[in-house]
């Protein structure tokens, strides 16, 4: 091999490197919130800094009152205030004990703001949770994409609710237009978003109820008013700037019973959304009022082989049927931290030792408690993607740690004890999924790499020692339709793989004769890092960036609320 | 009563911030991340960078240039951080999260640990035009850009990382 292809080589080595380690790297969700806040400070130090500097003597006059207004800027910088003909809508009803059924921003969880409550209290971060104002000017002009809806018209605050009505400059005047009222309950020390009405009380949702559960395809209704309009109709993200689907109502007005649209969506992951509903100003086509509440997306309802265990912090989660964290398995982090888990018969096997080496096999039972070791990697290995059949056999894939860095072996134990390695002296090749055992408990198959290509191998357990054998466990799937990510064997032995295409992840299945069927598809560009299948075809598939999935061979995918980064997955 | 002008230019600004991030956060945080070998300063490099755009905004205006200053701004930001804490010689960072699972494991540990620990033990230039050529694909030029060297610089400290990673590999085989 001459310079160049090694350096070639090396190239791609440093690229694949790179590419996996910054994948590895998840920024925390409050990015962009933390940005605005230092932003906020600054701009609005400035719009109070700047008129004093350039007019000298002008006057800022800032007008609060009880419910809705107008608030109009004339020339001379002061300003006046126009009642709305209106009532203001009724807050939803505070629940200060817990954290509030309707409550879905910054967080929709108390373990999220128990969270972000630690940060806060040591070391002041994201402050503005702590502000019922600031949440609202964060919340409706960005997670909701209402840019210029970023006035301050009114604000009532208390203890433990606040209504703060925000508005924007009508185009070409300097009337501020109210919009919206957002309902805020006190959680601890966070303030917490549970909805927002129209200032003029016309605009509401009669279905869904709000945060009542709901799946894409969503239908909203209200009832109708004023004149001839549209609304449109959006399902956002709960917790990001996400829209998820949208859709415009027809034509109502106070003749209309009912107004009514029906938007299209993909769940986010974490379980929740939020409906907006907005009309257009009659005076300048920007927005004019806006509606909007939680709605929470319709988990898959429970199959066989629910629940599931999964990887989560460490530690071997239990999770119930729609992905909801139902605590950890006692013990299963008394020898380490756990990067792997998979279950067989009540007993889960699972790898721990370093979070970035796995020395020890080891099982208990799903109830918890003391662990036996299966296998430990040689010194200065850690074991990196391992089977157990169904009737005890266990392989595995070793890679060197620190100074063995470079090279690794696959070992595969059979039922009477003995062992067999087949050394992979240099790296790439390199088992990138799997193994996993055949159903006939002589053949075990893995995702080899080579480079920036690879091959489902199949590999004898009682003979051959070249990393990269002849024998294709799945020789009709072309990997350049994507690079498995994950691979499992189902009950009956069947090879299962999960692969990255480039616009969505697939799961697929292979038959005895080596032919692919796809199996399910998830409408994710994401990468697949494990997955698990159930005697009854169910699926579960979990992504680099710690989502899950489930879902039935020919059916639909659906996202699970697992609460947190899920890095393995087990039935 | 505002000054002709300002309000504009603020909301522009806000809108491109919100703009950038979608587009460029995650991706920034990540090449931070691959200089400093920690997250939490990654991050708080990358926010610092987007403020600073925020407040340049006037002078920027293109949305290429800007993304351009954002990422000067986090190679600039990440280099001084690093200078900061051997000077203040501080507990180690806290390193980046591990591979996800140990099925992913196989090619993202064994292969990425031997990769990233050459790759730290280079000298800093070296390091980042590497990361910028492989992980951000950027050109040459682009390169020079960010680091404020010429291109020629740039090819030579690419063209000496690579030999050095590789001799570096080879020689713990």
């Amino acid at each position: 091999m001459s310079n160049d292809d090694r350096d070639m080589e090396m190239e791609n080595r440093l690229r694949e490197a790179l590419a996996a380690t910054a994948d590895g790297v998840q920024p925390g969700g409050d990015g962009l919130m933390r940005i605005q806040q230092r932003i906020g400070v600054r701009a609005n130090r400035d719009r109070w800094l700047r008129p004093v500097l350039v007019l000298g003597s002008v006057v800022v006059v800032a007008v609060i009152a009880v419910g809705g207004v107008a608030l109009a800027r004339h020339g001379n910088g002061k300003a006046s205030v126009t009642p709305l003909n209106s009532s203001p809508a009724t807050s939803p009803t505070p629940e200060v004990s817990g954290f509030p059924a309707q409550g879905f921003f910054p967080f929709t969880t108390a373990a999220e703001e128990a969270t972000w409550q630690q940060q806060f209290v040591s070391g002041g971060h994201s402050p503005w949770i702590a502000d019922p104002v600031a949440v609202s000017q964060s919340w409706v002009p960005y997670y909701l994409s209402q840019k210029h809806v970023d006035e301050v018209v009114d604000k009532n605050v208390t203890d433990t609710t606040a209504d703060v009505t925000l508005g924007r400059t009508l185009a070409g005047t300097s009337t501020v237009h109210a919009v919206v009222i957002v309902h805020l309950v006190k959680f601890d020390k966070a303030w917490i978003v549970t909805g927002a009405s129209a200032p003029s009380g016309d605009l509401t949702i009669a279905s869904p109820a709000p945060g009542a559960t709901g799946n894409s395809p969503l239908t909203v209704t209200g009832p109708g008013f004023g004149g001839d309009q549209r609304a449109s109709v959006e399902v956002r993200d709960a917790e990001t700037p996400t829209l998820l689907g949208q859709a415009q109502t027809g034509m109502f007005g106070n003749g209309t019973q009912e107004w009514s649209a029906t938007v299209s969506f993909s769940p986010s992951n974490d379980g929740y959304g939020v409906i907006v509903v907005s009309t257009d100003s009659p005076a300048d086509g920007g927005v004019g009022e806006l509606t909007a509440q939680k709605v929470t997306f319709t988990q898959a309802s429970p199959a066989p082989g629910a629940p599931f265990y999964g990887v989560q912090g460490g530690v071997i989660e239990r999770f119930g049927a729609d992905g909801t964290p139902q605590g950890p398995v006692a013990g299963s982090d008394s020898h380490g931290t756990v990067t792997g888990v998979h279950q067989v018969a009540g007993t889960l096997y699972y790898t721990t030792g370093a979070a970035n080496c796995a020395t020890e096999l080891r099982s208990m039972s799903v109830d918890g408690g003391t662990s036996t070791l299966v296998a430990s990697a040689d010194r200065g290995y850690g074991i990196f993607g391992f089977d157990i059949s169904g009737d005890a056999r266990s392989t595995y894939f070793e890679g060197g740690c620190g100074s063995n860095s470079g090279s690794g072996q696959l070992v595969m134990h059979d039922q009477a004890g003995k062992t067999r390695a087949i050394a992979f002296p240099s790296l790439p090749p390199v088992i990138a999924a799997g193994p996993v055992w055949e159903a006939d408990g002589v053949h075990v198959d893995a995702f080899v790499r080579t480079g920036m290509a690879g091959y489902l191998a199949r590999y004898d357990s009682t003979a051959g020692t070249d990393p990269m054998p002849t024998d294709n466990a799945c020789s009709g799937y072309d990997v350049n339709s994507g690079l498995p990510g994950a691979v499992a064997a189902a009950p009956d032995g069947t090879l299962w793989f999960a692969v990255q295409t480039g616009t969505s992840m697939q799961v697929l299945s292979c038959d005895a004769s080596g032919q692919p069927t796809t199996e399910l598809t998830v409408n994710k560009n994401g990468t697949p890092v494990s997955l698990a299948v159930d005697s009854a075809g169910n699926i579960l598939l979990a992504d680099s960036d710690g989502h899950v999935w489930r879902g039935s061979a020919g059916g639909t995918a659906t996202a699970l609320s697992t609460q947190g980064g899920v890095s393995a997955v087990t039935w | 009563m505002n000054a002709p002008g300002h309000s504009d230019s603020v909301m522009s600004a806000d809108e491109a911030i919100v703009t950038l991030y979608t587009a460029h956060y995650r991706s920034l945080v990540r090449l931070a991340a691959l200089l400093l070998h920690d997250t939490a300063a990654a991050e708080d490099v990358v926010q610092d960078a987007f403020v600073a755009t925020h407040k340049s905004w006037r002078r920027l205006r293109d949305p290429e240039n800007a993304l351009a200053y954002l990422r000067q701004s986090v190679v600039n930001r990440s280099r001084s951080r690093l200078r900061h804490l051997k000077v203040e010689d501080r507990k180690a960072p806290r390193p980046m999260p591990d591979a996800p699972s140990a099925e992913y494991g196989a090619i993202h540990a064994v292969e990425r640990t031997a990769v990233m620990t050459a790759l730290r033990e280079l000298p800093r230039r070296q390091r980042e035009v590497l990361v910028l050529r492989y992980y951000s694909d950027l050109s040459e030029a682009q390169i020079a850009d960010a680091l404020q060297i010429s291109s020629g610089a740039v090819k030579s400290h690419a063209s000496r990382g690579i030999a050095a990673l590789r001799n570096s590999l080879e020689s713990v085989r």
